[in-house]
């Protein structure tokens, strides 16, 4: 019940990290959480009653609790949970924050220009977000309000899912999730340390003391010994497996993003011809691509809007005429069909399930010519779509 | 113990309408406080009086020099600090529950009369009373006083309430040893606290997220402000164009 604040914030954080990310999760609320709120309520509930010294002085055994431990491991275990936990809930506001800021520059700018900007197939990804926008989605906290009234809207709360590695690179909030990344690592490993200088290996059975009031050197014994030991232990094993985690994390990210741009080098090599330069840079924001692209659209002639706005360069080869003009009679005709299933779907409420196959579902039609359209112009695009 | 859930459930009602800082403020005073609290301070202080000894065998006296050094737990205050804190964002909550409650009353009079005259069907009916529901108030009018003064509400209970524990006990510190000669005991005789380091380390703690909700307290109230002077400039400049 006392996690239950934090806990719900986990929750909301698994629909914004990347697969690893939900296993360090998954890591983190079983084995930490539950293990400290339980087993440190049943092993050191009686660590001050049953802490005894070799003295009949008043007072000498409390001093002396106090000199064994300062703070004691439970409360050091919490602190930990939530320093750790501290720059994810961090990167969710801010997550959170762009993407409702993002979606409603995204949507203004399409309605007003109706430009032929690429991301045509997520924007009923877009509209969802703006609806879910509308109705106080925007923060984690929010999102409990919606509970009671989920039997009515089922489908509003699964919309806002941003996981998985190339959503959030999509997203431009990669360089954040990766600072957050390595925020948490740094809380790991201190607390780590904080830890071993702290407690050490083990849990000594029994304590010297020579504080005042003490009147000369008193032997004091701590209450269940071994099986503090055992769980300290246990602790120490599950830090480094989620430090671990945190690490695979990095590393995934960091492996994933070479690979796609060795992908990305390969398909423009493979198509070469222009001297177009590749997007190569996975973590700019949005905004800058949608600058460029517009840049871009008006050089080239839209000849190929096809890229995802993140990570793909835009087609090499110049298309002929004819094919241009099939583009845009395609792009116009998929736009038209958008508009009118915007207008009617305004209201109904929309299939429970993720953002782009909710996009799929509600513009199936405009989807089709988009995909024709796109196959000419390779595969990259088709990545866009489907990540 | 007291039922947080429930003040969370109000306060997240009232938090649709907040700026970001207050999100961020709600956000901090229910995961570094109240869950703090909750789960590691009221254990740390759980034993606060069983474990007070006192070097006399004097029936009494312990009873006597703990209510001497200790009038208010710190644990009490704490409590009482998050109420009193937390209840300005009601006054939110029933401002717009007041013009929510206006506005449907309105709108519900408005299409009797259109009914006659359009054929406003019964779900676009209910379909504007939803959205009158799930929108977000402007900070702006009247709103807008009653959201500074909640904020300022906020900031001098959290400044009073910290200006109160520093006063009571002396500073952040629990001392280790405290001495006392009340009546019944027959001397001045020395008492010892339970865990006085891991109680200077929360209380500390709760110090310092204590300040933090302040500073951010602060930092809203100045940008409420800022943008409404903005606002108010912005208007004028237009108002003079014209």
């Amino acid at each position: 019940m006392s996690w239950s604040f934090l806990t719900r914030l986990l929750d909301e954080i698994s629909n914004h990290s990347t697969f690893v990310g939900k296993i360090w999760l998954t890591v983190l609320i079983v084995f930490r959480i539950v293990l400290t709120a339980v087993g440190g309520e049943t092993i050191y509930y009686d660590e001050q009653s049953k802490f005894v010294c070799n003295t009949q002085q008043p007072g000498c055994e409390n001093v002396c609790y106090d000199a064994f431990a300062p703070l004691s491991h439970v409360r050091f275990w919490i602190f930990q949970v939530i320093m750790i936990t501290t720059p994810t809930i961090m990167y969710l506001g801010f997550a959170m924050h762009k993407i409702a800021r993002m979606d409603d520059s995204e949507y203004r700018v399409v309605r007003n220009r109706k430009s032929k900007r690429m991301p045509i197939v997520s924007r009923g990804a877009v509209r969802d977000y703006e609806e879910a926008e509308d109705n106080g989605e925007e923060d984690p906290m929010i999102a409990e309000e919606i509970e009671p009234e989920k039997p009515e809207k089922p489908d509003k709360g699964a919309e806002k899912k941003h996981d998985g590695r190339r959503r959030i690179l999509r997203d431009g909030l990669m360089k954040v999730y990766v600072c957050q990344l390595l925020w948490r690592s740094a809380f790991e490993v201190a607390f780590l340390f904080g830890q071993y200088i702290m407690y050490g290996f083990e849990v000594i059975p029994s304590y010297v003391c020579t504080r005042s009031p003490c009147p000369h050197t008193v032997d004091c014994f701590v209450s269940r010994p071994t099986e503090k030991t055992i769980f300290l232990l246990i602790m120490y094993v599950v830090s480094f497996m989620c430090l671990l985690l945190t690490l695979l994390e990095i590393l995934h990210l960091g492996i994933g993003g070479i690979r796609d741009s060795f992908r990305r080098r390969s398909a423009h090599n493979a198509r070469s011809g222009s001297a177009h330069p590749t997007r190569a840079e996975p973590t700019a924001p949005p905004g800058y691509h949608a600058t460029m692209k517009k840049e871009k659209l008006k050089r080239q002639l839209r000849d190929s809007p096809m890229g995802d706005s993140g990570r793909e360069s835009f087609g090499d080869e110049g298309p002929s005429s004819t094919e241009l003009e099939r583009l845009r009679r395609h792009l116009k005709r998929a736009q038209q069909h958008l508009d009118l299933a915007y207008q009617i779907d305004e209201g109904s409420p929309s299939r429970s399930s993720s953002p782009e196959v909710n996009t799929a579902a509600q513009t199936a039609a405009e989807q089709n010519r988009l995909n024709f359209a796109q196959e000419k112009h390779g595969e990259t695009s088709e990545k866009g779509i489907h990540a | 113990m007291m039922s947080w859930p429930a003040l969370y459930t109000q306060l997240v009602g009232a938090n649709r309408h907040s700026t970001s800082l207050g999100k961020i403020w709600l956000s901090v005073l229910f995961i570094f406080r109240v869950m703090v609290l909750m789960v590691a301070a009221e254990s740390v202080w759980g034993d606060e009086q069983a474990d007070f000894t006192c070097n006399t065998l004097q029936p009494g006296c312990e009873n006597v020099c703990y209510d001497q050094f200790f009038p208010v737990s710190h644990i009490r205050l704490w409590c009482l600090q998050l109420l009193f804190v937390s209840t300005p964002t009601l006054l939110i909550a029933m401002h717009v529950a007041y013009r929510n409650h206006r506005d449907k009353k309105r709108l519900l009079q408005a299409s009797r009369r259109a009914a006659f005259l359009s054929s406003k069907s019964q779900l676009e009916q209910e379909e504007e009373l939803e959205s009158l529901k799930k929108r977000k108030l402007p900070i702006a009018g009247s709103f807008w006083w009653t959201y500074a003064f909640s904020i300022l509400c906020r900031l001098l209970f959290e400044g009073g309430f910290m200006y109160v524990l520093y006063v009571l006990y002396d500073g952040f510190r629990m001392p280790r040893l405290v001495r006392c000669d009340q009546w019944p005991c027959p001397n001045l005789v020395d008492c010892f606290v339970s865990r006085p380091t891991e109680k200077t380390v929360f209380t500390v703690f709760m110090a310092t997220a204590s300040s933090l909700c302040m500073v951010l307290n602060m930092a809203e109230l100045t940008y409420l402000i800022a943008k409404s002077i903005q606002n108010t400039l912005w208007r004028e400049s237009t108002e003079i164009e014209q």
